[in-house]
């Protein structure tokens, strides 16, 4: 798991993402260059009376021409319920949505054509080809690419003979993928675009996605691999329960998380004296210490141990892994408004 | 991975893609029609009850049909009463229930084309089979039997044409409750018979009672009878000849029940209609 502060390979794009505040204002007009997804105050309920369940609960979010937007979190936290609104295939239940300026439901035929779809999961009669499939789906669009050139974006171009059946689980994703961006979408949305791919396919992807980003596209990606949202993320949001806990650029989501530093307290030593402003607790046999100040701490611990030997000494900065964890951990809800004001601050 | 096609327009905050056209729907539903043909051809089960069974039934009713009718009027309406029942209506749903359980239809539904365009490019090839055969039999029937040429005959096309309507939109409310292509043989099974029985195919309606009658000439086959025995014989169901008004004016009860039943269809579609898979 990479944990460093900054993705490793980040693009350096002007837009690189600071959290615009989205505006509530119902008549707002979208200019050039603003948000090209956004919702605000965003519901989603499913069912009546006893069974009524509310998915997603009040979800402002906005992305940019150029930027994406990792939506991330447990499953059942209502990440594809919200992804499934602001592609149009639902009514949301409260709040409103804009998708290239307009309402991705109620004017789909105009949308669509404008933005690019690979859901969780979507299938093909078996016995139909790649190219067939290709084919069918180009002429259901406005302008697509040829579909030999959307295979080969995605190293499909050697399977175009292949009937879907015999694709590998990875192959049928990828086969998914080169759908969603045949229509040279403005805006792509990614339903865990990368589960199922081995790690050479994957880094593929990601290369894809990063020229798309290159481009001007703008996406909004949801993923079970934290990794995956660390590298490619301008913005990042966290869901739980039906609402966005933490969000912000990847800085900002890890940003006022402990640094950790852990090691096996040695015999001889003596108990682990008490540092300023230092949270200390224990995972099995370690000592983990919870610290605001990565460096000031391990120097501290490093002066305590002189020249004794630390066990398994280990020093890391915040990461988006600890963040989520300490997410997914809350049995409670969270009050939407204060997290969203922390985490944005 | 291929590097992008460096020659994409690159959109700048400034200069936004103009929208893009959407597709024209005939397009789309030519691309969907294209596709589903090809598996039909592929699917030995399908093509067969396509292209054969009504020929196969054809010669079956020949044999137990009422006399009353005449071989004329007779080959052609069983030929596009049976393409109705078994490839607008039976193949129909288990192809739509095979793509709905393969998740194609869920696929398809996050795309460019409507909820209308998907459903009537994967209905087309069906209709087109539907009609080609109903055509081809009239065409046989009318050489066969010596039938002088006539402009009521196209009587039988209009009704055709209706009567595929109708069937596509039974064939479509039929799918919800459906759950899977082999459950498929249970769920068509009254919308099949009780329709065939009443058709005048199998009992003649010339010698039911009147209030079997009355109800026969309400349901969904019975006005593609009535419309062949018009357009070919140019007689109502009792035999009685009709003069050109007379044969217009009685056109227009059967297809306002073809009509009547497509509205039927359609309401249940647009209330039960599922796109994802059920299991």
């Amino acid at each position: 798991m990479d944990i460093h502060l900054q993705p490793a390979n980040r693009r350096d794009h002007a837009s690189a993402a600071t959290i615009a505040p989205v505006a509530h204002d119902e008549h707002t007009t979208t200019v050039p260059g603003d948000a090209l997804v956004a919702a605000t105050g965003l519901r989603r309920t499913y069912g009546k009376g006893a069974t009524r369940f509310e998915a997603v609960r009040g979800v402002d979010l906005a992305a940019r021409r150029g930027e994406l937007f990792g939506l991330l979190g447990t499953n059942g936290a209502g990440k594809t319920s919200t992804l499934e609104v602001l592609e149009g295939l639902a009514r949301p239940s409260g709040g409103r949505v804009r998708v290239c300026s307009e309402d991705p439901y109620t004017r789909r035929r105009t949308v669509r054509p404008r933005i690019g779809i690979m859901l969780q999961e979507a299938g093909f009669p078996s016995d139909m080809t790649v190219t067939e499939a290709g084919r069918m789906w180009a002429g259901t669009m406005a302008a697509p690419r040829p579909v030999a050139e959307a295979l080969g974006l995605v190293d499909l171009g050697h399977r175009a003979g292949v009937a879907v059946q015999n694709l590998s689980g990875g192959e049928r994703r990828r086969l998914d993928l080169a759908l969603a961006i045949m229509g040279r979408p403005e805006v792509l949305f990614l339903d865990e675009p990368t589960t199922g791919l081995d790690p050479e396919s994957r880094a593929g992807v990601w290369d894809l996605l990063r020229h798309l980003l290159d481009q001007g596209t703008c996406i909004v990606l949801t993923t079970h691999y934290l990794e995956e949202a660390e590298r490619l993320a301008d913005h990042l949001a966290i869901m739980h329960e039906g609402r966005i806990v933490r969000h912000g650029t990847l800085a900002e989501v890890v940003a006022g998380q402990p640094s950790r530093v852990e090691f096996v307290p040695p015999a001889g030593l003596g108990p682990v004296p008490a540092f300023a402003g230092v949270d200390v607790g224990r995972d099995g046999d370690r000592v983990v210490l919870r610290t605001p100040d990565l460096q000031a701490t391990l120097g501290e611990v490093l002066a305590w141990a002189g020249p004794t030997t630390l066990p398994g000494l280990r020093a890391s900065t915040a990461s988006l892994e600890q963040v989520f964890l300490d997410v997914a951990g809350r049995s409670d809800s969270v009050d939407s408004d204060s997290a969203n004001a922390s985490a944005a601050a | 991975m291929t590097t992008l096609d460096r020659t994409d327009p690159t959109p700048t905050p400034t200069t936004p893609d103009p929208a893009p056209t959407p597709a024209p729907a005939l397009r789309q539903i030519g691309a969907l029609a294209r596709a589903e043909w090809t598996l039909l051809l592929r699917n030995k089960v399908a093509a067969i009850n396509c292209f054969a069974l009504p020929l196969v039934c054809a010669v079956f009713f020949l044999g137990v049909a009422p006399d009353a009718l005449g071989l004329g009027v007779l080959v052609p309406t069983i030929v596009l009463g049976t393409a109705l029942l078994f490839v607008v209506y039976y193949t129909l749903v288990t192809a739509l229930v095979a793509r709905r359980e393969s998740l194609l239809l869920k696929r398809l539904r996050a795309g460019e084309a409507s909820d209308g365009v998907i459903l009537a490019g994967l209905s087309a090839p069906f209709v087109a089979v539907t009609l080609g055969q109903a055509v081809l039999a009239a065409a046989a029937a009318t050489v066969l039997f010596d039938l002088p040429l006539h402009p009521r005959m196209l009587l039988f096309l209009l009704g055709a044409l209706a009567a595929c309507v109708t069937w596509v939109m039974l064939a479509i409310a039929s799918t919800p409750m459906t759950k899977s292509v082999e459950h498929a043989q249970i769920t068509t099974l009254p919308v099949i018979m009780v329709p065939l029985l009443l058709s005048g195919l199998s009992i003649p309606l010339a010698v039911m009672p009147e209030p079997l009658r009355t109800v026969a000439q309400l349901t969904p086959l019975t006005p593609v009878t009535e419309l062949s025995t018009l357009a070919f014989a140019g007689t109502d169901l009792d035999g009685r000849a009709l003069g050109g008004a007379q044969v217009l004016l009685a056109a227009i009860r059967p297809l306002l029940v073809l009509v009547a039943w497509a509205l039927v269809g359609t309401w249940v579609a647009k209330r039960t209609m599922r796109w994802e898979a059920r299991s």
